[in-house]
């Protein structure tokens, strides 16, 4: 199986020991749950952090998802709480293709939503998951406060991984804009959220250099793994 | 932003930890800074720490230190010289303050600030235009100068009419229509509100009369604008963050001290100030206990005042409730969430003890679509079909993007055959042996129609009959087509059906196998061939290869042929040489192999055979 494959099932390995359910989600989506259900507006300058690829006719506001986030907002409009979810998928930037970046990627999101969900417990569940998939019982691990509208606070995490840290994932408590555009009262229930890059993920995992490489389906390199 | 460290420092008595522990600090509790001192500041922070102020008030907070109380601006006010008026015509503009500053000359840019708009990347232009420039680095608002002397009548904002154009500073000239909201004189427009300057009324070497204006606009305004003209600039960046209006005040202050200062004989008058709508604090009622439940901490109240009161916000106890009166400068604070983030960043994210999951959560059902990938994989791979993960983008397909990223890519795919049979082709002479398969398959979403997306299953190989082994399997009834010399298969996914339902849906096995590179290079394939006595272990021969066969063997040696001729056994092993840096000659392969032969013919017993 494709390198991308192993990682995404390792994973859902691991998280289905905690208790998460794998879903999917459409990879065309509308502006409505990839922006604003997700509490970006369509004049708000967030908007900028996620290039996006719209589709024929521009009018009709349909675009290739920027994140599998919209999953969250279509899960919750149909599961009442208590919910605990992850959602692999592929997603789409509109940006320059190099080692690093590819128009193309594969995110893995995560939704818990649930009476008294807090900080504390999206650390154990983001260090747990890290350190098994790693393989590393001492992986060094490391939150900052960064910026996502649909997550409040709002987190990056970093693994220390060859003497340096390294952003893997973004992750925060689910904004109470979303949870109550989904119809829940933000006073009752609260949640978490994660996006990790999985492409990110495998290449430091096994030192791929290009990621570009698990696309251009060289069976030099998908033979490797 | 690109901080200054030394710029930081002027704002604190007490000397700063060295830059790269700064840095480290105010990226662990409040954004990234880069080593550099590359700040990211996010569209949350953007109205107040795309300044040095506001990043100077994050840095007392998160460090616990007092900032030097700022300097009130001195300066005499000429009573003859009237305010500036200027007609509002807009519900666009929020705030504008206009001044007129006279002077004989104004001299060039002091050093000290010269220097600091070095230091942030800043461009120097005269002494007139750096400091205004200065002053949107230190306070983060943005302002501009005319010369007084090019207005013609009365000054106004307004929106631009449909044919009207302006000259920018720099020469550009741009179209504007009714969206578009300009400051404007009885001859047309003199500036793009909040965007950028224009060249009509720009302050020259001559310029003796200037007027100062700090302003406000409505920030959905000014980002469309700034879009539509592609005039991304630094003031334009500022104002569709939602600065709060309040900033203009300090910030005509700040500008007319330091134009007097550049100004010989300077007078600066009367103050124009159109605010209608002063902003109001806001307030925000809240419970530490509920921002210690949120972050999964044991804060105390004393604490959790203590950290809010660092970053200016007003704590009170009002009977039972708690209110936050937030500064005007934090646009970005409205619910007690947001004082939760502010809580858990100053205390440290490192300081928050993890926490496990409630363990309620025994059964995991998993959508059966999941199930069913994961199924066809599995039977897939046992059947020795490698997966490839193809582009969702391609020159065909039913549906177009808007903006496609590269040429052939302009379509999303509405099937997998295609891409697949293109890497079948491209893999096929990358085989070693001619007998070798080559078999593929991709589970992937597929846009057959407008509104239609699928999971496909496609696979592939040089022949039918290598499909039908698996094809039986999974039941698929339909059969393989071909197309440019191969065979290929495609599905949804749904409609494959399983026969056997046994396969365990969670084997584990992710490799651990690390990433070798491999080579853009050609590859140059020999065989060699032996007789060596029966009994002989050929793992130990190819070790034997392999270890003369030089750097430049990558693959191999492959053992593919074995027969017995009396007490002898015939071996015959392929190696594969490939260099990383350039296409290999026939010479240097020709060495190895003579180096093999040597070493396999010196062996007792050994004789290579003659090809």
């Amino acid at each position: 199986m494709h390198l991308l494959t192993q990682a995404e099932r390792r994973a859902r390995a691991i998280f289905q020991q905690l208790g998460f359910a794998t879903v999917g989600g459409p990879e065309v989506e509308t502006e409505y749950y990839n922006f604003d259900a997700l509490n970006i507006s369509a004049d708000h300058p967030a908007r900028d952090l996620w290039d996006t690829f719209w589709l024929e006719p521009r009018s009709a506001s349909r675009l290739l998802r920027t994140h599998t986030s919209p999953v969250q907002i279509r899960y919750l409009e149909n599961h009442p709480p208590p919910v605990r979810i992850i959602a692999p998928g592929r997603v789409f930037r509109y940006e320059a293709t190099d080692a690093t970046h590819n128009y193309q990627f594969h995110q893995l999101e995560g939704l818990v939503v649930d009476r008294q969900i807090n900080l504390a417990q999206l650390k154990g569940v983001v260090e747990e998951f890290l350190r098994q998939f790693f393989n590393l019982a001492d992986l060094a691990t490391r939150f900052r406060p960064s910026y996502f509208p649909f997550v409040e606070p709002g987190v990056e995490v970093d693994i220390l991984w060859r003497d340096k840290f390294v952003e893997v994932m973004g992750a925060g408590l689910v904004h109470p804009t979303v949870l109550d555009g989904v119809g829940l009262d933000p006073e009752v229930w609260s949640g978490f959220a994660f996006g990790l890059g999985l492409d990110r993920l495998t290449m430091i995992r096994h030192g791929v250099d290009d990621v570009r490489y698990f696309y251009d389906g060289h069976i030099g390199f998908l033979q490797q793994f | 932003m690109k901080l200054s460290y030394d710029w930081l420092q002027s704002y604190f008595t007490s000397p700063l930890p060295p830059a790269k522990d700064l840095f480290a600090s105010l990226s662990n509790h409040s954004f990234e800074v880069e080593l550099d001192g590359e700040a990211k500041i996010l569209p949350d922070r953007s109205a107040d720490c795309l300044s040095h102020l506001g990043v100077a008030r994050e840095v007392a907070a998160v460090l616990g230190l007092e900032m030097v109380a700022a300097a009130e601006p001195v300066f005499k006010l000429d009573p003859g010289l009237a305010a500036p008026t200027v007609k509002i015509e807009t519900l666009l503009a929020r705030r504008v303050m206009a001044r007129q500053v006279t002077a004989s000359s104004y001299g060039m840019t002091p050093d000290w600030i010269a220097q600091r708009l070095l230091t942030v990347g800043g461009h120097r232009v005269s002494g007139v235009v750096d400091v205004s420039n200065y002053v949107m680095f230190e306070l983060g608002q943005p302002v501009h100068i005319f010369d007084a002397g090019q207005i013609q009548g009365q000054m106004m904002v307004r929106v631009a009419r449909v044919g009207e154009s302006i000259e920018l500073l720099g020469g550009r000239v741009v179209k504007l229509d009714a969206d578009v909201l300009i400051i404007a004189d009885e001859a047309g427009p003199l500036d793009v509100a909040g965007i950028r300057g224009g060249a009509r009324a720009a302050v020259t070497g001559a310029s003796r009369s200037l007027i100062l204006t700090v302003c406000n606009f409505d920030p959905v305004s000014i980002r469309r604008t700034a879009r539509r003209l592609d005039l991304l600039t630094d003031a334009a960046k500022r104002f569709e963050n939602n600065l709060s209006p309040a900033a203009a005040a300090p910030a005509m202050l700040r500008l007319t001290e330091l134009v007097l200062e550049l100004g010989r004989g300077a007078r600066a008058g009367q103050l124009f100030d159109f605010y209608p709508n002063p902003e109001l604090s806001v307030k925000i009622n809240f419970v530490p206990q509920a921002i210690n439940q949120l972050l999964g901490t044991n804060y105390t109240n004393e604490v959790i005042s203590q950290k809010l009161q660092s970053l200016g916000v007003e704590v009170s106890l009002l009977g039972t409730s708690w209110q936050a009166v937030v500064p005007v400068w934090r646009r970005d604070l409205k619910i007690w969430q947001d004082l939760a983030e502010e809580v858990g960043r100053l205390g440290g994210y490192d300081q928050i003890v993890s926490q496990s999951l409630p363990d309620n959560f025994s059964s995991v059902s998993n959508e059966p679509q999941v199930v069913q990938a994961e199924q066809v994989r599995l039977t897939l791979a046992q059947h020795g079909f490698v997966e490839v993960y193809g582009s969702s983008l391609r020159a065909n397909g039913e549906v177009k993007l808007v903006n496609a990223p590269a040429v052939g890519r302009e379509f999303l795919r509405s099937n997998l055959t295609d891409g697949l049979i293109e890497t079948l082709a491209t893999n096929w002479p990358r085989r070693i042996f001619d007998h070798e398969s080559l078999k593929l398959f991709e589970i992937g979403t597929v846009f057959p129609a407008s509104n239609e997306e699928k999971v496909h299953l496609a696979l592939g190989a040089r022949t039918a009959k290598e499909l039908v082994d698996v094809l039986t399997v999974l039941d698929i009834k339909a059969s393989p087509i071909s197309k440019n010399g191969f065979f290929v298969v495609e599905v949804v996914l749904t409609d494959v059906k399983l026969l056997s339902a046994a396969i365990d849906s969670w084997p584990e096995f992710l490799t651990d196998n690390q990433y070798q590179p491999v080579s853009p290079y050609p590859r140059i394939v020999r065989d060699v061939s032996l007789f060596v006595p029966i009994g002989t272990d050929s793992a130990t021969v190819a070790e034997k290869i392999k270890a003369v066969a030089g750097p430049l063997l990558t693959l191999g040696p492959f053992l593919f042929d074995v027969f017995d001729r009396g007490e002898q056994r015939s071996l015959a092993f392929r190696l594969v040489f490939q260099s990383h840096e350039r296409t290999l000659t026939d010479a240097e392969v020709n060495r190895a192999m003579s180096d093999v032969t040597a070493a396999l013919n010196s062996t007792p017993n050994f004789h290579v055979r003659e090809s």
